[in-house]
């Protein structure tokens, strides 16, 4: 397995001490090197990460996979040079999990090592790397998740254990969607498996009793990293739009056909390569299950069937994914092609299955069936192989096809400061001890818009005219200040604030989103530390849950003890932390949605749904850059549903009408979760518009099914409110 | 027992083998040269045109700061991989850093950042 995970990723390592050029490769490298940084070079926790967008609280960071045991290979390798390592390490460890969770379900010995390597070999790990995801490999500790959730339905404790600690690394690794996909897989899993297993369903009480212990196992295990999470989330969480899904012929492409040999993953074909060899032997081999035990065969193919369904997103109906998406937490779920992971697994299990049913007619009492179980059995075998070969031979092209960069390694000025930056090239940085306060996260990071990348001192005071302030020591999470002021004032680092920074004289205070200090009058030595409640309270869950772990393995813990401490634990320190503070919500240009508007054109009109169409501004003229401005005012008095949009047609004298369709108002909130009784304002603009008179229509419409929402009040025939009407000039 | 020692080190002794090369390989990269031509000149020319780049970027992405910005960082990677002589990056950006800051305050080129607020959009 080992040589089968390095072969593929060989030109990987063969490259390792190369840099991926890719835009996401750059800050994921600038991430992991920052933490292998911090931890070797400042002897710190890699809790605050300076050098990105300005500052940001890196343990929340969603993205960020140093929070697991990979981060040996970044400090012992550098991080840049780890990512290889770390992919080889991690398909290794999924191939491993594969091999042991087939062997669950009775599977011999050799058909499991072959089958395993199949899902652990998946095209989209290979995408991954070429975009420098790692932290994709996440996905990986699958098998460790369904392994242990197995032990544990058969009443074995290290199976609690082990699925924890699978679930534990995998949110450490990055992993925001992997744990909730995964827990999907694992239900369709342990329901599986109580169809087939009437032994099950006979002790369905001590089974879930230990069901239960693994997931809390796993909540309080995660919880040093899953409360930073939330911490950041909760003040600052992404909106997630739109209907992603894909025909069941686009998955085949994904499935069947590899990534081009020029290696353009940008296309769907190839994105989720199995290979069609390695399918139809699964699907031949399927075959045999049925026959070994058609429950088991029944299970895995129904697993499969359903992971493919949700594979579909909204392109098949009924959509499996939308009902999904409904639920709490998986509303932010995108890309619902990644159930091709899962699928793999669930047909890697049904091939393994029906091979080793095929193998077992070799000990045959009769001649004919010996014959035909090793014609079978070795033809299974040797098709499975080759198609293992040829996922190995297309991963190795899709890693060689990624476009590769050497960093310099000194850098002309020690002292850290904020550059201008640019996220597309933030890797070039590291050379240079600069900051990029230009942000491409996936999330949106609270920033201030007073962070400068052209300062001679990163910390300042903001009356320069009250006194001096000098940096004498300087780390990611601790900087320590000499600071002179003649009366109260502030002083102010050019970093984004946040309440996990505390001060040895004077208080933290929010400066316009910078890291602020008011002094009192007085020569000071300042030290600033970076210590968040919720990585201290997560990390105190995570000890102890450990401890607990421990005390049940030696039998010196009751059980249902156990269940009780950590939740109430963290129930009672919740309320308690110094949380990240909501950021205001604003439009995509800075504009305040909430607040007090007093639109020029009142309209007042209302719809089927309970929201209004309150006033609107309309432009008078295109600003220096050629943009015409909109301004649409609106309240929500009650209950929408998700689907509910805004749609937008300006209409010229001649000519087709522009839509500017808004199915997130102000790019921050679906209606449906939009505040309630209050004036919204949304603000967005267009450069199409040549000089000339238009008129703008206004409603509300559903993306998914094309209907537009009845105007109640105000409003035509068509079901569009007239909103007013504009000459450019 | 001990003769099962070694079968379990061979699996380390495979895993290591690869791991080896690809380090000893890694650690033969050969650094970047040094400009041999001063970036100076190339990125004050590069600071003439921002005013022009950030205008189009503001109309590429009306209304939307953080697009925008995004757009003219992205103009401003093409510019980096375009220059004559392939210099790398890390010393265009250096160069382009010490550009900035010997104009602190800068009043007519943007130094500030644009809180990031990603599209909604990337189904």
């Amino acid at each position: 397995m080992t040589c089968v995970a390095c072969a593929a990723h060989w030109h990987a390592l063969r490259y390792a001490g190369f840099a991926n050029d890719f835009r996401d490769a750059q800050f994921h490298q600038l991430y992991e090197h920052v933490a292998a940084t911090s931890l070797t070079t400042h002897g710190q926790v890699p809790l605050w990460d300076p050098y990105s967008c300005g500052g940001m609280y890196a343990l929340g960071n969603p993205q960020i996979r140093f929070a697991s045991p990979t981060l040996l290979l970044s400090v012992l390798f550098g991080g840049i040079r780890a990512q290889a390592l770390t992919a080889c390490v991690m398909t290794t460890i999924g191939m491993e999990g594969a091999y042991r969770w087939l062997r669950q379900y009775g599977c011999s010995a050799s058909a499991s090592v072959i089958a395993a390597l199949v899902p652990s070999l998946v095209g989209h790990y290979a995408v991954a790397y070429f975009f420098g995801w790692v932290n994709f490999y996440g996905f990986h500790l699958v098998p460790w998740v369904l392994w242990g959730t197995g032990e544990a339905l058969r009443g074995r404790f290290r199976g609690a254990i082990v699925g924890a600690v699978a679930a534990t690394w995998m949110i450490g690794f990055g992993g925001t969607y992997a744990p909730l996909m995964t827990a999907v897989f694992a239900l369709v899993c342990i329901l599986g498996q109580f169809f087939y297993r009437p032994s099950l369903r006979q002790r369905v009480r001590e089974t879930w009793k230990l069901l239960a212990l693994l997931a809390v196992f796993a909540l309080g295990l995660s919880a040093f990293r899953t409360l930073p999470i939330l911490d950041v989330m909760r003040a600052s969480g992404r909106v997630m739009a739109g209907l992603p899904g894909s025909s069941l012929r686009t998955l085949a492409g994904m499935t069947l056909t590899h990534v081009p040999p020029t290696g353009d993953v940008a296309s769907p074909a190839g994105l989720f390569f199995v290979g069609p060899v390695a399918v139809i032997a699964f699907g031949v081999a399927g075959i045999f299950s049925f026959k070994r035990s058609p429950r088991v065969a029944i299970a895995a193919l129904t697993t499969t069937i359903v992971m493919m369904w949700l594979a579909s997103g909204y392109g098949v109906r009924p959509s499996l994914f939308g009902m999904l998406r409904a639920l709490p937490v998986y509303g932010t779920l995108r890309y619902p092609e990644r159930y091709v992971f899962f699928a793999a697994s669930a047909l890697a299990l049904l091939g393994a299955h029906g091979l080793t049913e095929v193998q077992s007619w070799r000990s045959s009492t009769k001649l004919g069936v010996r014959r035909a179980g090793w014609v079978l059995s070795v033809a299974l075998s040797a098709a499975i192989v080759l198609g293992v070969t040829h996922e190995v031979v297309v991963f190795q092209r899709t890693t060689r096809a990624l476009a590769r960069i050497v960093l310099p390694e000194s850098s002309h000025d020690p002292e850290f400061r904020q550059a201008r930056g640019n996220r597309w090239l933030s890797a070039h940085f590291i050379p240079i001890n600069r900051g990029s306060i230009a942000c491409g996260e996936a999330y949106p990071v609270p920033m201030s818009t007073d962070l400068r990348g052209d300062l001679p001192n990163e910390e300042y005071l903001e009356n320069p005219n009250l006194g001096t302030v000098r940096r004498v020591a300087w780390t990611p999470n601790r900087i320590n200040l000499d600071a002179d002021v003649s009366e109260a004032a502030y002083l102010r680092v050019n970093q984004n604030w946040h309440p996990g920074w505390r001060a040895s004289v004077g208080d933290v205070v929010n400066r316009n989103g910078l890291i602020g200090v008011h002094l009192p009058p007085g020569h000071h030595q300042v030290t600033l530390r970076f210590m968040p409640w919720s990585a201290v309270a997560g990390s105190s869950i995570t000890a102890l849950t450990v401890l607990l772990m421990i005390g049940i393995g030696r039998g010196r813990v009751h059980r249902l003890f156990s269940l009780a401490i950590p939740i109430a634990l963290a129930a009672s320190l919740l309320p308690a932390f110094a949380w990240m503070p909501k950021s205001a919500p604003t439009n995509p240009d800075g504009t305040p949605i909430l607040g007090d508007h007093h639109p020029t054109i009142a309209i007042n009109a209302t719809f089927a749904l309970p929201v209004e169409l309150v006033g609107a501004d309309l432009p008078k003229a295109r600003d220096a850059d050629n943009v015409t401005r909109f301004d649409l005012y609106w309240r929500v008095t009650g209950s929408v549903r998700r689907s509910a949009a805004i749609f937008v047609h300006v209409v010229p004298k001649k000519g087709d009408f522009v839509t500017l369709d808004r199915e997130v108002l102000g790019g921050t909130f679906f209606l449906a979760d939009a505040p309630r009784d209050v004036v919204l304002h949304d603000v967005f603009g267009s450069g199409t518009f040549e000089p000339g008179h238009y008129e703008v229509y206004a409603g509300l419409w559903d993306p998914s099914s094309g209907e537009r929402i009845a105007v109640k009040r105000g409003g035509g025939s068509d079901n569009r409110v007239f909103v007013g009407a504009f000459d450019l000039k | 027992m001990s003769a099962m020692l070694p079968a379990r080190f061979a699996g380390w002794i495979v895993l290591a083998v690869p791991w080896g090369i690809a380090f000893v390989m890694s650690t033969k990269v050969e650094q970047p040269p040094r400009p041999s031509v001063p970036l100076a000149a190339q990125v004050e020319a590069f600071a003439t045109t921002e005013a022009k780049l950030r205008s189009d970027s503001a109309h590429n992405f009306p209304r939307d700061r953080w697009s925008a910005d995004d757009d003219f960082h992205n103009a401003e990677r093409r510019w980096v991989h375009g220059l004559a002589s392939s210099p790398a990056p890390t010393f265009v950006f250096e160069q382009l850093d010490r550009n900035l800051r010997a104009g602190y305050p800068n009043a007519n080129r943007k130094v500030t950042a644009s809180p990031c607020k990603p599209r909604p959009f990337y189904d």
